[in-house]
């Protein structure tokens, strides 16, 4: 089950996701998050901090979110990950393709 | 293996000398209170003089033999932990049928025959892997900690003709008050004779208000300096009718050195997750060999000390050295009845603090040993009545032994043993249908984590595994099946409920979880894709999901069985 909220902070959109992005959702995070990027959203930062579960589905929308935002040279950052999520994220490399901090303020 | 940081000398540390002395007397100190059931067997028995000196010497030299013979671990004799052994009551009843029926030599014999009882059992245990369990293990450690402080408990309440119960309850709470503020207060050699300083207290305190009877004075006075022991000077002989009794007089002294042994493994093992039951049955043996001795130098059945294993690992020191000065010192006071006498003088209501502080390592130690596992119904039903059974054990052995004086006496030799025979028979019981291979088939567009995470538990529990190796196993099985088929590696059939179906092995080292299912293997890489690989490669996802898997479990096979492939996940347990 997810929940995706949004926020606005500045030029940053706080996408807030809240439960588990594994493949029964991934499509729906993907299609929502293009859907902002189309709508002018460049600046985006995903609040991980109430997500207790991420799959390789979810790290592949991860994955098509920062090409999305490549093209349109805008930029994505993670924050909030618990050390489960971030020794998923240690294990897959991703950690080397995003921005990780601990925090929305750091992030922003 | 690696010491807890409460041990501050492990098995094969050499403490200074002048430490090793004192420790050996605070074992010796604890130990003591078991002296006084050979003089007591002696009485029970009718033995004159000359042989109740033999008795009670014979079973302490015996006893410094087997404390060496435990912790030297000569060609595969002895489980290498410092795990004294102290003479027990629970063999009297045995023993006085043997007596009655063939004398006193007869008695003997039947020692012999348990030792032998024991060797035999020795081997059983450690072939019996499936159900001398983690959890049954931790049971024998918990029932040695609660009966040691029921014995506590009990000394303390003992009336005794010249002490008040309320100088008594003032002498336990001197003693016990005394080690609790040297182990948790204190550190290094303070906190190594914690126990020793406690009885000291209690000694000193008890002399000052006067409490030790004239009489304890007087028989250390009567009591001989110097006494040598012979071998087979009361007698030995062999009566076909103790043969039943002895056994299983073995079988239950084996149980109780199950616990204590396991005890004094964990103790000293930071990392312990298991029983190393070649390591118990290498310490039964030795217990078996050293009552062999006994039997020929004509001294009473001993069995482990739980109480002295705790006492070791309470205070920081399970050298071996110490089971070598304590061996000479037993060997010493042996040949000298004064000093057997003089360890008795220490009024109950001591020793039962001591016994409370000794019981309370102990105890926690096993209940942290049973609850380190997952637990299903069966195994709750077999612990959840051992454990009543075993702290029933007096109530139980007073009704049953006015209706099967002679059956039943055996049976209840000990809470410990009664406890842990019947959750072992009770586990043997309930691995009739137990259904631990047991497959499920999963939808795969239909399923969710929660559904493998009920399944992956419910098996976890049946297999007795460790909760956060099930934990890792749930996670890393979902991730495969959702890379199973959001990856195009199931053939996905049209009017057809496509399926992955998963199950379980354990063993005592794994936990695998096994896929099945139709379609293509996983491919597996021991790479991780590149920065480059993922912005530029459409195949890098893949390849990252197969390194994901990779790295979640501890080992991973892919392989066919049929038609169907195969994806084996394995976890350390």
């Amino acid at each position: 089950m997810l929940t995706i909220t949004t926020e606005q902070k500045d030029a940053y959109l706080i996408l807030v996701l809240t439960g588990r992005v594994d493949a029964s959702n991934a499509k729906t995070l993907e299609e929502e998050t293009i859907k902002l990027i189309n709508d002018g959203n460049k600046q985006i930062i995903i609040n991980l901090t109430e997500v207790n579960y991420v799959s390789s589905a979810a790290l592949r929308v991860f994955l098509l979110i920062a090409k999305e935002l490549t093209k349109v040279s805008g930029t994505v950052k993670l924050c909030g990950l618990s050390s489960t999520l971030k020794d998923v994220f240690d294990i897959s490399g991703f950690s080397k393709l995003f921005q990780i901090t601990a925090t929305v303020e750091e992030a922003l | 293996m690696r010491l807890p940081e409460n041990i501050i000398y492990g098995t094969a540390d050499k403490p200074p000398i002048s430490t090793l002395i004192i420790l050996a007397l605070q074992q010796m100190s604890f130990l003591g209170v078991y002296l006084v059931i050979s003089p007591l067997f002696a009485r029970h028995f009718g033995l004159n003089q000359e042989q109740s000196l033999q008795l009670i010497s014979a079973t302490l030299l015996a006893s410094g033999f087997g404390v060496v013979l435990q912790t030297a671990k000569f060609w595969g004799i002895g489980s290498g932990y410092f795990c004294p052994l102290q003479a027990t009551s629970s063999t009297f009843a045995g023993l006085l049928l043997a007596k009655s029926s063939s004398g006193l030599g007869a008695m003997f014999g039947m020692v012999t025959v348990i030792g032998l009882a024991q060797m035999f059992f020795a081997f059983v245990f450690q072939r019996l892997k499936g159900v001398f369990t983690v959890q049954i293990a931790g049971l024998a450690v918990l029932l040695i900690g609660l009966g040691l402080g029921y014995y506590g408990i009990k000394l303390i309440l003992q009336v005794e003709p010249t002490v008040s119960i309320q100088e008594q309850g003032l002498l336990c709470l001197l003693t016990l008050g005394t080690m609790i503020a040297f182990n948790v207060w204190s550190n290094g050699h303070l906190r190594l004779f914690s126990a020793f300083l406690g009885l000291l207290v209690g000694l000193v305190s008890s002399s000052y208000m006067d409490i030790i009877p004239e009489s304890s004075w007087e028989t250390f006075h009567n009591a001989p300096l110097f006494y040598l022991p012979t071998p087979m000077n009361i007698g030995w002989s062999f009566d076909p009718e103790s043969l039943l009794p002895a056994i299983v007089t073995g079988l239950f002294l084996a149980l109780h050195s199950f616990g204590a042994l396991v005890a004094a493994q964990k103790f000293n093992d930071a990392d312990w997750k298991r029983p190393d039951l070649e390591s118990v049955k290498q310490g039964i043996l030795s217990e078996g060999i050293t009552n062999l001795v006994n039997s020929l130098l004509n001294g009473i059945p001993l069995t482990s000390s739980g109480g002295a294993v705790s006492l070791a690992a309470s205070t920081g020191c399970t050298s071996r050295y110490l089971a070598y000065w304590l061996a000479g010192l037993m060997a010493i006071i042996a040949f000298i009845p004064k000093a057997i006498v003089i360890w008795q003088i220490l009024p109950l209501s001591v020793m039962g603090g001591a016994l409370i502080f000794l019981a309370s390592f102990t105890a926690l130690s096993g209940l942290q040993v049973m609850a380190s596992r997952l637990i299903d119904n069966r195994k709750t039903l077999a612990l959840g009545i051992g454990l009543i059974l075993g702290i029933s054990y007096e109530p139980l052995m007073a009704s049953f032994q006015q209706i099967y004086p002679n059956v039943l006496k055996h049976l209840l030799f000990s809470s410990v043993s009664l406890g842990t025979f019947s959750a072992v028979l009770l586990s043997i019981l309930f691995q009739y249908k137990n259904h631990t291979k047991e497959k499920r088939s999963f939808n795969t567009k239909h399923s969710s984590l929660d559904d493998v995470i009920i399944y992956l538990e419910k098996q976890g529990r049946r297999w007795g595994a460790r909760p956060e190796v099930v934990h890792k196993a749930e996670y890393a099985t979902w991730q495969a099946f959702e890379i199973l088929v959001e990856n195009g590696l199931i053939n996905e059939q049209a009017n057809h409920d496509n399926k992955i179906d998963i199950h379980t092995l354990f063993n005592e080292y794994t936990f695998t979880v096994i896929l099945n299912y139709t379609g293509q293997i996983l491919p597996l890489t021991t790479h991780r894709p590149t920065h480059e690989d993922f912005m530029n490669n459409d195949d890098a996802v893949l390849q990252m999901a197969g390194y994901l898997i990779y790295r979640l479990a501890d080992k991973v096979k892919t392989g066919h069985n049929g038609a169907q492939c195969q994806l084996f996940l394995i976890f350390n347990d």
